[in-house]
Protein backbone atom coordinates (compact mmCIF):
# COMPACT_ATOMS: atom_id res chain seq x y z
CA UNK A 1 0.00 0.00 0.00
CA UNK A 2 1.67 3.43 -0.96
CA UNK A 3 1.36 6.48 1.44
CA UNK A 4 -1.48 8.02 -0.64
CA UNK A 5 -3.72 5.03 -0.85
CA UNK A 6 -3.15 4.59 3.14
CA UNK A 7 -4.16 8.62 3.62
CA UNK A 8 -7.42 8.69 1.29
CA UNK A 9 -8.32 5.07 2.57
CA UNK A 10 -7.61 5.96 6.88
CA UNK A 11 -7.14 9.93 7.01
CA UNK A 12 -11.07 9.84 7.82
CA UNK A 13 -10.99 7.68 10.74
CA UNK A 14 -7.41 9.23 12.08
CA UNK A 15 -9.52 12.85 11.80
CA UNK A 16 -12.40 11.26 13.88
CA UNK A 17 -9.95 9.82 16.27
CA UNK A 18 -7.92 13.08 16.56
CA UNK A 19 -11.10 15.30 17.30
CA UNK A 20 -12.32 12.87 19.81
CA UNK A 21 -8.49 13.33 21.39
CA UNK A 22 -8.49 17.39 20.77
CA UNK A 23 -11.89 18.66 20.96
CA UNK A 24 -11.18 20.96 18.28
CA UNK A 25 -11.11 20.77 14.91
CA UNK A 26 -8.13 22.64 14.09
CA UNK A 27 -5.98 21.17 16.38
CA UNK A 28 -7.32 17.73 15.40
CA UNK A 29 -6.30 19.05 12.22
CA UNK A 30 -2.84 19.97 12.95
CA UNK A 31 -2.03 17.03 14.46
CA UNK A 32 -3.27 14.76 12.21
CA UNK A 33 -1.14 16.90 9.73
CA UNK A 34 1.85 16.44 12.03
CA UNK A 35 1.64 13.04 11.62
CA UNK A 36 0.56 11.73 8.77
CA UNK A 37 4.02 14.13 7.55
CA UNK A 38 6.18 12.30 9.95
CA UNK A 39 4.62 8.83 8.83
CA UNK A 40 5.02 9.90 4.85
CA UNK A 41 8.67 10.59 5.48
CA UNK A 42 9.34 7.02 6.74
CA UNK A 43 6.35 4.90 5.05
CA UNK A 44 8.68 2.53 3.91
CA UNK A 45 9.38 1.60 7.07
CA UNK A 46 5.67 1.66 8.50
CA UNK A 47 4.06 -0.16 5.83
CA UNK A 48 6.39 -2.88 6.51
CA UNK A 49 5.06 -3.23 10.21
CA UNK A 50 1.97 -5.80 10.83
CA UNK A 51 -0.33 -3.24 11.65
CA UNK A 52 0.31 0.49 9.75
CA UNK A 53 -2.70 1.90 11.12
CA UNK A 54 -1.79 1.44 14.58
CA UNK A 55 1.39 2.56 14.53
CA UNK A 56 -0.04 5.95 12.79
CA UNK A 57 -2.41 5.80 15.34
CA UNK A 58 -0.06 5.85 18.01
CA UNK A 59 2.13 9.09 16.24
CA UNK A 60 -1.18 10.71 15.73
CA UNK A 61 -1.68 10.02 19.88
CA UNK A 62 2.04 10.64 20.59
CA UNK A 63 1.59 14.51 18.49
CA UNK A 64 -1.45 15.02 21.20
CA UNK A 65 0.27 14.13 24.11
CA UNK A 66 3.58 16.08 23.17
CA UNK A 67 1.46 19.11 21.28
CA UNK A 68 3.33 22.59 23.06
CA UNK A 69 1.24 23.44 26.35
CA UNK A 70 1.87 27.11 25.19
CA UNK A 71 -0.27 27.34 21.42
CA UNK A 72 -2.69 24.48 23.22
CA UNK A 73 -3.73 26.76 25.95
CA UNK A 74 -4.19 29.58 23.58
CA UNK A 75 -6.94 27.96 21.31
CA UNK A 76 -9.97 27.97 22.68
CA UNK A 77 -11.36 24.53 23.85
CA UNK A 78 -14.86 23.36 22.24
CA UNK A 79 -16.86 22.54 25.26
CA UNK A 80 -20.09 21.83 22.73
CA UNK A 81 -23.30 22.71 24.45
CA UNK A 82 -22.47 23.53 28.14
CA UNK A 83 -21.46 27.01 27.43
CA UNK A 84 -24.31 27.94 25.55
CA UNK A 85 -26.89 26.36 27.67
CA UNK A 86 -28.37 29.16 29.94
CA UNK A 87 -27.29 29.24 33.45
CA UNK A 88 -30.47 28.89 34.98
CA UNK A 89 -31.35 25.69 36.52
CA UNK A 90 -32.67 22.94 34.08
CA UNK A 91 -36.71 22.62 34.00
CA UNK A 92 -36.93 21.51 30.65
CA UNK A 93 -38.62 17.73 30.01
CA UNK A 94 -35.86 14.96 30.53
CA UNK A 95 -34.62 13.99 27.63
CA UNK A 96 -33.25 17.82 26.64
CA UNK A 97 -31.92 17.94 30.76
CA UNK A 98 -30.11 13.99 29.61
CA UNK A 99 -28.45 15.89 26.91
CA UNK A 100 -26.93 18.51 28.88
CA UNK A 101 -25.05 16.58 31.05
CA UNK A 102 -24.29 14.00 28.56
CA UNK A 103 -22.26 17.81 26.91
CA UNK A 104 -21.19 18.09 30.14
CA UNK A 105 -19.48 14.63 29.86
CA UNK A 106 -17.54 16.25 26.31
CA UNK A 107 -16.55 19.05 28.19
CA UNK A 108 -14.80 16.80 31.52
CA UNK A 109 -13.02 15.46 28.93
CA UNK A 110 -10.97 18.08 28.29
CA UNK A 111 -10.12 18.50 31.80
CA UNK A 112 -8.76 15.25 31.77
CA UNK A 113 -5.19 14.37 31.85
CA UNK A 114 -4.37 13.95 28.04
CA UNK A 115 -2.95 10.27 29.09
CA UNK A 116 -6.25 9.42 30.67
CA UNK A 117 -8.02 11.08 27.73
CA UNK A 118 -6.87 9.25 24.94
CA UNK A 119 -7.34 5.80 26.81
CA UNK A 120 -10.67 6.40 27.36
CA UNK A 121 -11.01 7.63 23.54
CA UNK A 122 -9.15 4.49 22.94
CA UNK A 123 -11.56 2.01 24.71
CA UNK A 124 -15.35 3.43 24.19
CA UNK A 125 -14.30 5.28 20.43
CA UNK A 126 -12.24 3.48 18.62
CA UNK A 127 -12.97 0.07 20.82
CA UNK A 128 -9.54 -1.18 21.35
CA UNK A 129 -8.62 -3.77 23.34
CA UNK A 130 -6.53 -3.12 26.92
CA UNK A 131 -3.04 -4.38 25.36
CA UNK A 132 -3.67 -2.31 22.19
CA UNK A 133 -4.48 0.92 23.83
CA UNK A 134 -1.00 -0.15 25.95
CA UNK A 135 0.37 -0.65 22.44
CA UNK A 136 -0.76 3.14 21.51
CA UNK A 137 0.48 4.66 24.74
CA UNK A 138 3.71 2.56 25.11
CA UNK A 139 2.64 1.60 28.51
CA UNK A 140 1.70 -1.30 30.22
CA UNK A 141 -1.62 -2.90 30.45
CA UNK A 142 -2.19 -2.19 33.97
CA UNK A 143 -1.51 1.32 33.52
CA UNK A 144 -4.39 1.62 30.72
CA UNK A 145 -6.86 0.47 32.99
CA UNK A 146 -5.69 2.39 35.77
CA UNK A 147 -6.12 5.77 33.26
CA UNK A 148 -9.51 4.57 32.13
CA UNK A 149 -10.87 3.43 35.74
CA UNK A 150 -9.62 7.24 37.39
CA UNK A 151 -11.42 8.44 34.10
CA UNK A 152 -14.24 7.18 34.82
CA UNK A 153 -14.37 8.45 38.61
CA UNK A 154 -14.15 11.67 38.05
CA UNK A 155 -16.70 11.57 35.42
CA UNK A 156 -18.90 9.99 37.13
CA UNK A 157 -18.28 12.01 40.04
CA UNK A 158 -18.70 14.84 38.11
CA UNK A 159 -21.82 14.19 36.38
CA UNK A 160 -23.39 12.57 38.83
CA UNK A 161 -22.82 15.78 40.61
CA UNK A 162 -24.67 17.07 37.97
CA UNK A 163 -27.25 15.33 38.25
CA UNK A 164 -28.30 16.01 41.36
CA UNK A 165 -27.90 19.17 41.32
CA UNK A 166 -30.40 19.80 38.11
CA UNK A 167 -33.06 17.42 39.79
CA UNK A 168 -32.83 19.18 42.92
CA UNK A 169 -33.34 22.47 41.14
CA UNK A 170 -36.44 21.08 39.00
CA UNK B 1 -23.92 3.89 32.40
CA UNK B 2 -21.48 6.25 32.03
CA UNK B 3 -19.42 4.48 29.26
CA UNK B 4 -22.39 4.63 27.08
CA UNK B 5 -22.85 8.37 27.83
CA UNK B 6 -18.89 8.26 26.86
CA UNK B 7 -19.91 6.66 23.21
CA UNK B 8 -22.99 8.48 22.85
CA UNK B 9 -20.81 11.89 23.69
CA UNK B 10 -17.94 11.20 21.18
CA UNK B 11 -21.04 9.75 18.59
CA UNK B 12 -22.29 13.19 18.90
CA UNK B 13 -19.21 15.05 18.01
CA UNK B 14 -17.90 13.36 14.95
CA UNK B 15 -19.65 15.59 12.83
CA UNK B 16 -16.70 18.13 14.09
CA UNK B 17 -14.16 15.90 12.55
CA UNK B 18 -12.46 17.62 9.79
CA UNK B 19 -12.31 15.86 6.08
CA UNK B 20 -9.88 13.94 4.62
CA UNK B 21 -9.92 16.72 1.57
CA UNK B 22 -9.25 19.22 3.54
CA UNK B 23 -6.23 17.05 5.18
CA UNK B 24 -4.56 15.93 2.06
CA UNK B 25 -3.09 19.12 1.24
CA UNK B 26 -1.93 20.37 4.24
CA UNK B 27 0.24 16.88 4.94
CA UNK B 28 1.60 17.64 1.41
CA UNK B 29 2.98 20.99 2.24
CA UNK B 30 4.12 19.45 5.91
CA UNK B 31 6.29 17.18 4.50
CA UNK B 32 7.75 19.57 1.95
CA UNK B 33 8.56 21.26 4.68
CA UNK B 34 10.29 19.01 6.41
CA UNK B 35 11.94 17.72 3.47
CA UNK B 36 13.77 20.96 2.87
CA UNK B 37 14.47 21.25 6.64
CA UNK B 38 16.06 17.63 6.41
CA UNK B 39 18.01 19.18 2.89
CA UNK B 40 19.05 22.16 4.78
CA UNK B 41 20.22 19.97 8.60
CA UNK B 42 21.99 17.75 5.66
CA UNK B 43 23.86 20.79 4.50
CA UNK B 44 25.22 20.87 8.09
CA UNK B 45 26.77 22.44 10.11
CA UNK B 46 28.61 24.71 7.65
CA UNK B 47 25.39 26.03 6.97
CA UNK B 48 24.73 27.06 10.50
CA UNK B 49 28.01 28.87 10.66
CA UNK B 50 27.57 30.76 7.56
CA UNK B 51 24.02 31.40 9.09
CA UNK B 52 25.63 33.16 11.50
CA UNK B 53 27.58 35.08 9.34
CA UNK B 54 25.20 35.71 7.18
CA UNK B 55 22.57 36.88 9.96
CA UNK B 56 23.81 39.79 11.47
CA UNK B 57 24.55 41.42 7.98
CA UNK B 58 20.76 40.88 6.79
CA UNK B 59 19.45 41.89 9.56
CA UNK B 60 20.21 45.55 9.53
CA UNK B 61 19.13 45.76 5.68
CA UNK B 62 21.16 46.29 3.22
CA UNK B 63 24.68 46.71 3.51
CA UNK B 64 26.52 48.05 -0.01
CA UNK B 65 29.62 49.21 1.04
CA UNK B 66 32.92 47.67 -0.90
CA UNK B 67 35.40 47.06 1.31
CA UNK B 68 38.53 45.48 0.15
CA UNK B 69 40.14 42.42 1.41
CA UNK B 70 37.73 41.94 4.02
CA UNK B 71 35.43 39.09 5.05
CA UNK B 72 31.99 39.58 6.30
CA UNK B 73 32.12 37.56 9.71
CA UNK B 74 31.06 33.85 9.05
CA UNK B 75 31.20 31.05 7.29
CA UNK B 76 29.84 31.83 4.34
CA UNK B 77 33.06 33.27 3.40
CA UNK B 78 34.28 31.92 -0.02
CA UNK B 79 37.62 30.08 0.81
CA UNK B 80 37.12 26.63 -1.09
CA UNK B 81 38.32 23.29 -0.37
CA UNK B 82 39.31 20.99 1.87
CA UNK B 83 42.44 21.56 0.66
CA UNK B 84 45.09 23.25 3.60
CA UNK B 85 46.04 25.48 0.66
CA UNK B 86 44.07 28.80 0.64
CA UNK B 87 42.12 29.46 -2.09
CA UNK B 88 38.62 27.95 -2.71
CA UNK B 89 38.18 25.19 -5.58
CA UNK B 90 36.55 26.17 -8.88
CA UNK B 91 33.03 24.89 -7.78
CA UNK B 92 33.19 26.68 -4.00
CA UNK B 93 30.77 29.60 -4.09
CA UNK B 94 31.71 33.06 -4.95
CA UNK B 95 29.00 34.62 -4.33
CA UNK B 96 26.26 34.48 -1.13
CA UNK B 97 23.42 36.65 -0.60
CA UNK B 98 22.50 37.27 2.67
CA UNK B 99 18.70 38.30 3.27
CA UNK B 100 17.33 39.15 6.68
CA UNK B 101 13.82 39.67 6.62
CA UNK B 102 11.08 41.12 8.58
CA UNK B 103 8.88 37.48 8.73
CA UNK B 104 7.49 36.48 11.58
CA UNK B 105 7.18 33.07 12.56
CA UNK B 106 3.57 33.03 12.65
CA UNK B 107 3.16 34.30 9.45
CA UNK B 108 5.24 32.09 7.14
CA UNK B 109 6.23 34.19 3.86
CA UNK B 110 5.44 37.78 4.88
CA UNK B 111 8.87 38.95 5.52
CA UNK B 112 10.20 41.52 3.22
CA UNK B 113 14.00 41.91 2.65
CA UNK B 114 15.15 44.14 5.17
CA UNK B 115 18.83 43.89 5.11
CA UNK B 116 20.36 42.54 1.89
CA UNK B 117 23.87 42.15 1.12
CA UNK B 118 26.22 40.04 -0.79
CA UNK B 119 29.07 38.39 0.36
CA UNK B 120 31.66 37.53 -2.19
CA UNK B 121 34.52 35.82 -1.28
CA UNK B 122 37.87 36.19 -2.86
CA UNK B 123 39.58 33.14 -4.87
CA UNK B 124 42.33 33.29 -2.01
CA UNK B 125 39.73 32.19 0.45
CA UNK B 126 41.12 34.81 2.38
CA UNK B 127 39.03 37.76 1.71
CA UNK B 128 35.95 38.36 1.98
CA UNK B 129 33.82 41.64 0.31
CA UNK B 130 30.28 42.51 2.21
CA UNK B 131 28.57 45.09 -0.47
CA UNK B 132 25.31 46.33 1.18
CA UNK B 133 22.83 46.63 -1.36
CA UNK B 134 19.84 49.53 -0.21
CA UNK B 135 16.96 47.87 0.12
CA UNK B 136 15.16 50.54 -1.68
CA UNK B 137 17.43 50.04 -4.79
CA UNK B 138 15.35 50.75 -7.72
CA UNK B 139 14.24 47.32 -10.19
CA UNK B 140 13.55 48.94 -13.29
CA UNK B 141 12.20 45.61 -14.47
CA UNK B 142 9.68 45.29 -11.54
CA UNK B 143 7.15 46.64 -9.58
CA UNK B 144 6.25 46.18 -6.05
CA UNK B 145 2.63 46.51 -7.05
CA UNK B 146 0.02 48.61 -8.74
CA UNK B 147 1.72 52.16 -9.01
CA UNK B 148 4.85 51.50 -7.05
CA UNK B 149 8.51 51.33 -8.68
CA UNK B 150 9.97 48.19 -8.09
CA UNK B 151 13.03 48.01 -4.98
CA UNK B 152 14.76 45.25 -3.86
CA UNK B 153 12.42 45.14 -0.73
CA UNK B 154 9.80 43.43 -2.64
CA UNK B 155 11.42 39.94 -4.45
CA UNK B 156 11.36 38.03 -1.29
CA UNK B 157 7.81 38.92 -0.36
CA UNK B 158 6.50 37.87 -3.61
CA UNK B 159 8.52 34.87 -4.49
CA UNK B 160 10.73 33.97 -1.73
CA UNK B 161 14.62 33.75 -1.79
CA UNK B 162 15.15 32.49 -4.93
CA UNK B 163 13.14 35.77 -6.25
CA UNK B 164 14.94 37.74 -4.60
CA UNK B 165 18.55 36.15 -5.66
CA UNK B 166 17.50 36.31 -9.15
CA UNK B 167 16.81 40.49 -8.57
CA UNK B 168 20.15 40.63 -7.21
CA UNK B 169 21.33 38.98 -9.83
CA UNK B 170 19.34 40.78 -12.90
CA UNK B 171 20.80 44.15 -11.17
CA UNK B 172 24.15 43.54 -10.36
CA UNK B 173 25.25 40.57 -13.38
CA UNK B 174 26.74 38.46 -10.51
CA UNK B 175 25.86 35.46 -10.44
CA UNK B 176 24.43 34.32 -6.87
CA UNK B 177 25.51 30.23 -5.68
CA UNK B 178 23.21 30.97 -2.61
CA UNK B 179 21.42 32.80 -0.44
CA UNK B 180 21.04 32.85 3.45
CA UNK B 181 17.96 33.71 5.22
CA UNK B 182 17.33 34.86 8.85
CA UNK B 183 14.81 36.06 10.07
CA UNK B 184 14.99 38.32 13.36
CA UNK B 185 14.17 34.92 16.00
CA UNK B 186 17.63 33.81 13.56
CA UNK B 187 19.91 36.54 14.19
CA UNK B 188 18.97 36.61 18.28
CA UNK B 189 19.63 33.07 18.41
CA UNK B 190 22.89 32.93 16.87
CA UNK B 191 24.17 35.73 18.92
CA UNK B 192 22.63 34.26 21.97
CA UNK B 193 24.23 31.00 20.88
CA UNK B 194 27.72 32.43 21.10
CA UNK B 195 27.19 34.39 24.30
CA UNK B 196 26.89 37.88 22.75
CA UNK B 197 28.42 39.99 20.63
CA UNK B 198 30.88 42.97 21.49
CA UNK B 199 30.52 45.73 19.03
CA UNK B 200 31.73 49.60 18.41
CA UNK B 201 28.84 51.55 18.74
CA UNK B 202 29.93 54.70 16.62
CA UNK B 203 26.96 57.30 17.09
CA UNK B 204 24.61 57.29 20.20
CA UNK B 205 21.31 56.56 19.17
CA UNK B 206 18.20 55.94 20.87
CA UNK B 207 15.62 53.01 19.86
CA UNK B 208 12.76 53.60 18.48
CA UNK B 209 11.29 50.57 19.40
CA UNK B 210 12.29 49.71 22.88
CA UNK B 211 13.73 52.88 23.78
CA UNK B 212 16.77 51.63 24.84
CA UNK B 213 19.95 54.01 24.61
CA UNK B 214 23.21 53.03 22.77
CA UNK B 215 26.01 54.93 24.12
CA UNK B 216 29.47 55.33 21.76
CA UNK B 217 32.52 53.05 22.85
CA UNK B 218 31.99 49.12 22.65
CA UNK B 219 29.78 47.04 23.87
CA UNK B 220 28.50 43.95 24.90
CA UNK B 221 24.91 42.64 23.22
CA UNK B 222 22.67 39.97 23.79
CA UNK B 223 20.93 39.17 21.07
CA UNK B 224 17.88 41.26 21.42
CA UNK B 225 20.03 43.99 22.17
CA UNK B 226 22.12 43.44 18.98
CA UNK B 227 19.10 43.15 17.36
CA UNK B 228 17.41 46.57 18.10
CA UNK B 229 20.60 48.02 17.62
CA UNK B 230 20.86 47.05 13.52
CA UNK B 231 17.18 47.80 13.34
CA UNK B 232 17.69 51.34 14.30
CA UNK B 233 18.36 53.89 11.70
CA UNK B 234 16.28 57.24 12.38
CA UNK B 235 18.19 59.55 13.51
CA UNK B 236 21.04 57.74 12.04
CA UNK B 237 24.05 59.35 9.71
CA UNK B 238 22.99 58.14 6.75
CA UNK B 239 19.89 57.20 7.75
CA UNK B 240 19.47 53.82 6.00
CA UNK B 241 23.28 53.75 4.77
CA UNK B 242 24.12 53.83 8.59
CA UNK B 243 22.15 51.00 9.37
CA UNK B 244 23.50 48.94 6.66
CA UNK B 245 27.40 49.49 7.99
CA UNK B 246 25.73 49.05 11.23
CA UNK B 247 24.50 45.53 9.71
CA UNK B 248 27.91 44.92 8.38
CA UNK B 249 30.02 45.84 11.57
CA UNK B 250 27.60 43.24 13.18
CA UNK B 251 28.32 40.75 11.08
CA UNK B 252 32.06 41.30 11.27
CA UNK B 253 31.73 41.17 15.37
CA UNK B 254 29.68 38.04 14.95
CA UNK B 255 32.67 36.11 12.90
CA UNK B 256 34.90 37.46 15.23
CA UNK B 257 33.76 36.15 18.36
CA UNK B 258 32.73 32.90 16.33
CA UNK B 259 36.64 32.63 15.63
CA UNK B 260 37.98 33.84 19.04
CA UNK B 261 35.47 30.92 20.65
CA UNK B 262 36.57 28.08 17.86
CA UNK B 263 33.37 27.77 16.85
CA UNK B 264 34.14 27.48 13.42
CA UNK B 265 36.94 25.01 13.77
CA UNK B 266 34.86 23.31 16.53
CA UNK B 267 32.25 20.86 15.11
CA UNK B 268 30.01 20.38 18.31
CA UNK B 269 30.07 24.36 18.77
CA UNK B 270 29.23 24.98 15.71
CA UNK B 271 26.50 22.63 15.63
CA UNK B 272 24.99 23.89 18.74
CA UNK B 273 25.15 27.46 17.06
CA UNK B 274 23.65 25.90 13.80
CA UNK B 275 20.91 24.59 16.09
CA UNK B 276 20.18 27.44 17.46
CA UNK B 277 19.25 29.45 14.47
CA UNK B 278 16.84 26.45 14.17
CA UNK B 279 14.65 27.56 10.86
CA UNK B 280 14.98 31.31 11.64
CA UNK B 281 17.57 30.47 9.09
CA UNK B 282 17.97 29.03 5.98
CA UNK B 283 20.24 28.17 3.20
CA UNK B 284 19.35 28.02 -0.69
CA UNK B 285 20.07 25.84 -2.49
CA UNK B 286 19.74 23.09 -0.32
CA UNK B 287 22.61 21.53 -1.76
CA UNK B 288 24.75 24.17 -0.66
CA UNK B 289 27.38 22.56 2.06
CA UNK B 290 27.59 25.10 4.73
CA UNK B 291 30.57 22.33 6.45
CA UNK B 292 32.56 22.44 3.21
CA UNK B 293 31.64 26.51 3.08
CA UNK B 294 33.48 26.41 6.32
CA UNK B 295 35.94 24.55 6.03
CA UNK B 296 37.10 26.35 2.27
CA UNK B 297 36.84 29.47 4.35
CA UNK B 298 38.31 28.88 7.37
CA UNK B 299 40.88 31.22 6.52
CA UNK B 300 38.65 33.83 6.92
CA UNK B 301 38.97 36.50 9.95
CA UNK B 302 36.70 39.71 10.56
CA UNK B 303 39.65 41.96 10.20
CA UNK B 304 40.16 40.74 6.49
CA UNK B 305 36.55 41.20 5.92
CA UNK B 306 35.74 44.36 3.70
CA UNK B 307 32.48 46.22 4.07
CA UNK B 308 31.56 48.44 1.23
CA UNK B 309 28.14 50.45 0.24
CA UNK B 310 27.54 50.74 -3.16
CA UNK B 311 27.68 54.12 -4.86
CA UNK B 312 24.29 55.66 -5.14
CA UNK B 313 22.01 58.81 -3.68
CA UNK B 314 18.86 58.82 -2.70
CA UNK B 315 15.64 59.58 -4.75
CA UNK B 316 12.46 59.78 -4.59
CA UNK B 317 10.01 58.59 -7.17
CA UNK B 318 6.64 60.18 -7.94
CA UNK B 319 4.25 57.31 -7.83
CA UNK B 320 0.51 56.96 -8.06
CA UNK B 321 0.35 56.84 -4.93
CA UNK B 322 2.57 59.68 -3.82
CA UNK B 323 6.28 59.89 -3.23
CA UNK B 324 8.05 56.55 -2.61
CA UNK B 325 11.40 56.44 -1.23
CA UNK B 326 13.82 54.96 -3.43
CA UNK B 327 18.10 54.44 -4.08
CA UNK B 328 19.19 55.37 -7.24
CA UNK B 329 22.43 53.53 -8.36
CA UNK B 330 24.81 56.21 -9.95
CA UNK B 331 27.01 54.57 -12.72
CA UNK B 332 29.75 53.83 -11.15
CA UNK B 333 27.49 50.79 -9.18
CA UNK B 334 28.28 49.13 -12.04
CA UNK B 335 31.93 48.86 -12.43
CA UNK B 336 31.58 47.28 -8.80
CA UNK B 337 29.54 44.68 -9.56
CA UNK B 338 31.86 44.07 -12.55
CA UNK B 339 34.68 43.98 -10.55
CA UNK B 340 32.48 41.94 -8.38
CA UNK B 341 31.57 39.25 -11.46
CA UNK B 342 35.59 38.82 -12.56
CA UNK B 343 36.77 38.61 -9.22
CA UNK B 344 38.67 41.77 -9.28
CA UNK B 345 37.26 43.74 -6.41
CA UNK B 346 40.58 44.93 -4.59
CA UNK B 347 41.63 47.04 -7.62
CA UNK B 348 38.33 48.60 -7.53
CA UNK B 349 38.30 49.34 -3.63
CA UNK B 350 41.94 50.58 -3.99
CA UNK B 351 40.30 53.28 -6.44
CA UNK B 352 37.55 53.70 -4.28
CA UNK B 353 38.35 54.09 -0.69
CA UNK B 354 35.62 56.54 0.06
CA UNK B 355 32.98 52.98 -0.15
CA UNK B 356 34.83 51.30 2.41
CA UNK B 357 33.08 51.03 5.75
CA UNK B 358 35.06 50.72 9.25
CA UNK B 359 33.67 47.32 10.03
CA UNK B 360 35.27 47.46 13.87
CA UNK B 361 36.71 46.01 15.80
Amino acid sequence: MTFEEFLAARAPALLRYAVMLTGDRELALDVTQEAMARAALRWRRISRTDRPELYVKRMVTNEYLAWRRGSWFRRVVLRGAPDDVPDQPVTVPDHAEASVWRDEVWALLAELPRQQRAAVVLRFYESLTDQEIADVLGCKVGTVRGYISRALATLRRVTGDQVDRSRSAS
Amino acid sequence: MIDDELRAAFARHESLAPTARELAPRVARAVRRRRSRRAVLRTGTAALAVAAVAVLPSLGGLSTQPSPGHRTAGPPSSSPGPSSSPGPGSSAPRNLLVVGSDERRDAPGSGRADAIILVHLAPDGRRAYLVSLPRDTVLADTSCGPGRPGRLICPLLHGGPAAEADAVSRLTGVHVDGVVSVRFAGLVAVVDALGGVDLTIDQQIRSIDTHRVFRVGRAHLSGAEALDYVRQRHGLDGGDLGRERHEQQLLAALLRRATDQGVLTNPVRLAAVLHAAGNAVTVRPAGLDPVGLVRDYRHLRADTLVGLTVPGHPAFSATARGNSATFQLDQDAHALFRALADDAVAPYVADHPELVWPLGP
